[in-house]
């Protein structure tokens, strides 16, 4: 299980890089594993406002719907339109190229209370 | 603790991932729904689907009994051959859809679905009458389904038998290492194969034969796209005690000359709903109980959906008022409605 160590983790098995004022948001290679085959995801609107723990995304393989949890609050500046035609790519390398949205960070302090690499891999052992 | 059948060892070691189904646990996939679909529609996958009954019907007055109990007519039903029908109680509600298969003039072997093994086999051994019996061969047999445009080519392969002269539902007897076993021209998938039972010794050997031979393992899922690309209705979606065959689109399953159990329950019986298809007109994926609404107002709830590589769009079945969905319709996933066409069934061609 790919856990990079640069990243920050929540319990819902999303991810989060850290860019300057925003952060870049996606699923782990735990959660992809779990879901299989992605086949469609859902994006918010950009310019949307999120609160941390709101519902911001969706993301479906054949066998269920999985809903995404915004880790921080902010604004959506960008989603990855790639995944409209290539949702599989959630699949194939769910750090990278199925990053899933960017937000602009509204409270900073928010990163603190995510987990790091260490944390993360110690909750899926639990 | 959830049942396995006797191949769980080696679907393990293939990587199976297992979920619960009823009482059992079975593979849901092994390496991905999208890939082994693709695999069963361009070459050939094989099924474990050890955990549906076999129940043998055998006996003076076999036939006659079964044409009684179940909704087909039986009495053209030939040695070799298989047919599907249906098991319905007296008011005509549906207690499950099997295939029948003549192995002989007195003997016949029931394919019943897992989930109904029980009330099936007690259904029917409730109504035989005279010297018919019934032996549940379920768990001294294992059942495989080898389905692809290289189905007859691998079963050759693996059993050294000829199939060549094999037409859709023809049932044919072979031997593979001194063992019998018992292969009919058919599948739940729309695709070319077979459907083995098989002693479970030799089953282990037939499967370990078909992996090396190239035929890609495929679980529950994949099976359950691939049956739902054909319409092919599911016990417990489509199919169930409440809905009668009429408002499944099976009504060919009945007899029209003989009696059978459920004959005067549906002709005193309304029919309110019907099944149709649909194909959504955006990218979304339908699911079972999704509502289905018409300028507005709910007429019905999605029996099963999904989405596949060989359509644009998620599509599925839904059971709906009957007579309320023209052409257009909407499907409410997750509360938003998603615009869909009502289409004509399969939703890709059977081969």
């Amino acid at each position: 299980m790919d856990i990079p160590g640069n990243l920050k983790y929540t319990r819902s098995h999303e991810w989060v890089r850290v860019d300057g004022g925003e952060a870049v948001v996606g699923v782990t290679d735990y959660a992809q594993h779990e879901l299989t085959d992605i086949v469609f995801v859902e994006l918010p609107e950009v310019d949307s406002e999120v609160e941390s723990g709101d519902a911001v995304c969706v993301v479906e393989s054949t066998k269920v719907a999985s809903d995404v949890y915004a880790p921080v609050s902010g604004r959506i500046v960008a989603v990855n339109n790639e995944l409209e035609a290539n949702p599989q790519l959630v699949n194939e390398s769910p750090y990278e190229k199925g990053w899933l949205i960017r937000i602009a960070l509204s409270d900073p302090d928010q990163l603190d209370d995510l987990n790091n690499a260490g944390e993360y891999a110690r909750l899926l052992e639990e | 603790m959830n049942r396995k059948t006797p191949l769980a060892p080696f679907q393990q070691k293939l990587g199976a991932r297992f979920v619960a189904f009823g009482d059992w646990e079975l593979p849901v996939l092994y390496t991905s729904i999208v890939e082994e679909t693709e695999a069963v529609r361009s070459k050939c996958g094989v099924f474990d689907v050890s955990h549906m009954g076999r129940f043998f019907v055998s006996g003076k007055g076999a036939q006659e009994n079964l044409d009684f109990i179940l909704s087909r007519d039986l009495t053209t039903l030939q040695p070799g051959r298989q047919r599907y029908s249906l098991l319905l109680q007296e008011d005509g509600g549906i207690l499950d859809d099997l295939m029948v298969a003549r192995i002989s003039e007195l003997e016949f072997l029931v394919v019943v679905n897992a989930g109904n093994l029980e009330s099936d086999r007690d259904w029917i051994e409730d109504h035989l009458k005279g010297e018919a019996t019934l032996v549940d061969r379920s768990s001294e047999t294992l059942m495989l389904a080898l389905q692809g445009p290289e189905a007859e080519r691998i079963l050759e392969e693996v059993t050294g038998c000829d199939f060549s002269d094999t037409r859709f539902l023809d049932v044919r007897e072979g031997v593979v290492g001194g063992v019998p076993f018992i292969a009919s021209r058919s599948g739940y998938t729309g695709a070319d194969g077979f459907e083995i039972s098989v002693p479970v010794g030799a089953g282990k050997e037939l499967w370990t034969r078909c992996i090396d031979a190239g035929v890609t393992p495929c679980g529950l899922g994949a099976r359950d796209l691939l049956r739902l690309e054909m319409a092919y209705p599911l016990y417990g979606h489509e199919l169930s005690r409440e809905v009668r065959p009429h408002e499944c689109g099976l009504e060919w399953a009945l007899s029209k000359k003989n009696d059978f159990i459920g004959k005067s329950g549906i002709e005193t019986y309304t029919i309110r709903t019907e099944l149709i298809g649909f194909v959504l007109e955006k990218k979304s994926v339908p699911r079972q109980d999704c509502p289905v609404e018409v300028r507005g107002k709910e007429v019905g709830r999605v029996t099963s959906g999904g989405l596949s590589a060989r359509l644009p769009n998620g599509f599925g079945l839904a059971r709906v008022s009957l007579g309320s969905v023209r052409n257009h319709l909407d499907v409410v996933i997750r509360g938003r409605k998603i615009p869909a066409l009502r289409v004509e069934t399969p939703f890709i061609p059977r081969k």
